[in-house]
């Protein structure tokens, strides 16, 4: 999932001819009082982070003279909000509002959802809890979409007066097209304000998207992992990027078993087991490339790790891609590096299409345990665990 | 018997005459799949190996009655390929395509449901009805080696994982009636609870093993199915991810939908609506044909 910045997400709905107040991102003070000289009804200044809950962190600032925003900016900036650092401010209009509704959209699992209430501006979720009969939710058809009648109706349904019902039907049906088209995950508006002239402006907006890639190199770090990549990590993202062939994923954790696993949901079966064994995984990863030069990356990464005493290559049965393609650049990395695999042993459990090649090249290193044809998944789990626990015993440091 | 399709059922290729298309066409020939016709819009009056290809998706069927579809067309010219098959008739959608979108799946799921038609995937290996015929990429090369015929049904949501099940039986002499990758996107054509519904109607089928991960709300349909129907035939539900629970919220580290949503769709949750429903869950391969014994079914050889 890939959460908008609040000017990115009031782009798009400005460009879907919907409307939002006027605003501008400022990355200094002086930007910052800039913009707001703008305004001369006074502004509202936010650290633009990609985050709900801004104005609980302190991250919000009503502003009334430029030299307010001046200093709300130089408060702001640099500043770290619900883990994110602030590297720039949005300054945008302030709307007179005379009454305000909360509209969202969703789509976790099937069918996509609509949530609305007529009480706009607070915290959605302290309402579930406290009043959940002043929110209205809504399976979408997608084949029908949310209509504005329907939209009428649900607003009716949720207690609002017939004065708005018009302009709230038109308007929740063209944030829903917005939702669906932009193929966000979420969507939500709050406050969805009346202002007073009675014109409806989406002044609170949240917009979070699907995200292709399993991660962005270029967005600074992983931010659902909730701390930046390492520099091996990275390393691998920038090949998601740089090579081509299908994504790969890294994840290093605090263990010592390098894993090069693979085939999704067998990846997670090995790590449960390895746990389950007592084995403590130096990383999880998930790949769909048989790019050589891609392989080599991740392979790189996972033995650059220094605290990996032992590796695990296995995959599930391959009924159509080639495993040579697989095992042969880590092979080739093994041997290059001169690793002692008496003192980290390395354990292969590849089959399939191009497994001939596989073994022929591991043949050539010593000591390496590439187990026999069909053997189950089990074993190559509890082999590696049981011979990086026995580098304790013997007292071998790798 | 068996589920979905078996070797009477008349296939259609879409995005025949492309090279996985191709590639995927003659392996499933090979298996002996019931093929009639391909598509590839301006290529009619072509053959794939004496397959007929068609303009149209609606000149195949008129042609041969193919009532069943394989998309191996690219990403933007999906929709528009569901949207035929729909429309000439078809009611068997496998859809191979990687990156479909939830609104587009949530879209595709909601058309065929319209139209009595069934969707598989998107993000699926196929299916394979042990040796009658096979649908998408399942199997590849190996399809005889690791699904060997039997009376096993088996539904994943991982298509690796698929294959190392109906390995993991074979040594013990049980073999597969269907087994199938529902798709590991988070929103699916068809839901995990389907699947059981057709595998407990099937008289060819006596168990049903389940490949589950976390996120969706696959298993919980199938665990609320159980306490409301009730299930004649034994459930054995391969549970995977625990380890995700281990690690902060929101990191993904299998497929699209194997991240952990909500606490209702962790693994620990999920067994234990399972296991309350009666189904018994394992959490590694070697218990599928422990649990097949146990069970008292008979292995296939």
């Amino acid at each position: 999932m890939r959460r908008l910045t609040e000017d990115e997400t009031k782009e798009i709905l400005k460009t879907a001819g919907l409307r939002v107040p006027l605003g501008e991102a400022a990355s200094n003070a002086d930007a910052a009082r800039t913009v707001a000289q703008k305004f001369v009804g006074g502004s509202v200044l936010k650290a633009l982070v990609p985050t709900g809950r801004r104005g609980k962190a302190g991250a919000v600032h009503m502003i009334d003279t430029p030299g307010e925003a001046a200093a709300a900016a130089n408060e702001l900036l640099g500043k770290v909000i619900h883990d994110f650092q602030v590297n720039q401010v949005y300054i945008e209009e302030r709307v007179a509002i005379a009454d305000e509704f909360y509209l969202s959209f969703a789509i976790e699992s099937y069918p996509p959802k609509l949530l609305i209430s007529e009480r706009g501006g607070v915290d959605i979720e302290e309402t579930f809890r406290t009043n959940p009969e002043a929110i209205v939710m809504k399976d979408i058809d997608p084949l029908v979409g949310v209509t504005a009648d329907l939209a009428k109706e649900y607003w009716r349904e949720a207690g609002v007066g017939t004065e708005h019902l018009d302009k709230l039907g038109e308007i929740t049906k063209r944030v829903y097209d917005v939702f669906r088209d932009q193929d966000a995950m979420t969507l939500e508006i709050n406050p969805l304000a009346v202002d007073t002239s009675g014109d409806l402006q989406l002044v609170g907006t949240m917009m979070a998207l699907e995200d292709p890639m399993f991660m962005h190199a270029d967005s600074g770090g992983m931010a659902s992992l909730g701390r930046k990549l390492n520099e091996r990590e990275r390393r691998v993202a920038e090949a998601n990027i740089n090579l081509p062939g299908g994504m790969m994923r890294y994840t290093e954790l605090d263990g010592d078993i390098g894993l090069y696993i693979g085939g999704g949901g067998t990846s997670v079966v090995e790590h449960d087991l390895m746990l389950a064994e007592g084995g403590r995984p130096a990383n999880h990863t998930d790949s769909s490339t048989v790019n050589e030069d891609k392989v080599r990356v991740l392979a790189e990464a996972i033995l650059d790790n220094p605290n990996v005493r032992g590796l695990l290559v296995s995959w599930h049965f391959q009924q159509m891609g080639r495993i040579d393609k697989r095992v042969i650049p880590v092979a080739k990395l093994l041997k290059e590096r001169n690793v002692d695999l008496q003192k980290f042993p390395v354990v292969i459990r590849m089959f399939g299409p191009g497994e001939e090649d596989a073994r022929k090249v591991c043949d050539g290193l010593p000591g390496i345990h590439y187990l026999p044809h069909a053997a189950p998944m089990e074993d190559a789990v509890r082999l590696i665990t049981k011979l990086v626990k026995e580098l304790d015993q013997e007292g071998v440091i790798a | 018997m068996s589920i979905l399709v078996d070797g009477d059922t008349p296939v259609l290729i879409q995005g025949i005459t492309g090279t996985q298309g191709r590639r995927h066409t003659e392996y499933s020939l090979d298996y002996g799949t019931n093929i009639v016709a391909g598509v590839t819009p301006g290529k009619a009056g072509e053959d794939v190996r004496g397959i007929p290809v068609f303009d149209t998706v609606a000149d195949a069927v008129a042609e041969t009655g193919a009532t069943a579809t394989v998309l191996y067309v690219p990403a933007r010219a999906v929709p528009g390929a569901v949207e035929d098959a729909i429309a000439a008739g078809i009611k068997l959608i496998v859809g191979t395509s990687e990156g479909i979108s939830r609104h587009q799946a949530a879209y595709f799921r909601a058309l065929t449901e319209a139209n009595g038609a069934r969707l598989v995937g998107f993000n699926t290996t196929g299916v394979l009805s042990a040796g009658k015929a096979k649908l998408g990429g399942i199997g590849g090369e190996v399809s005889e080696f690791l699904y060997p015929p039997g009376r096993i049904g088996v539904c994943s949501r991982s298509g690796g994982l698929t294959g190392e099940i109906g390995l993991a039986m074979k040594q013990d002499g049980y073999g597969i009636s269907t087994a199938l990758a529902m798709g590991g996107d988070w929103i699916t054509g068809t839901p995990m609870v389907e699947y059981v519904r057709l595998f407990e109607a099937d008289p060819d089928t006596d168990a049903i093993i389940l490949f589950g991960e976390p996120g969706t709300d696959n298993e919980l349909e199938v665990a609320e199915h159980l306490v409301a129907h009730g299930m004649k035939k034994p459930v054995i539900a391969l549970l995977a991810g625990r380890f995700q629970e281990n690690y902060p919220p929101g990191i993904s580290f299998g497929h699209a939908a194997a991240m952990i949503g909500n606490d209702k769709q962790t693994i620990t949750a999920k067994a234990k609506a399972l296991t309350d429903a009666g189904a018994t869950v394992i959490s590694t391969l070697e218990e599928v044909p422990k649990m097949l014994r146990d069970f008292g079914i008979e292995p296939s050889s």
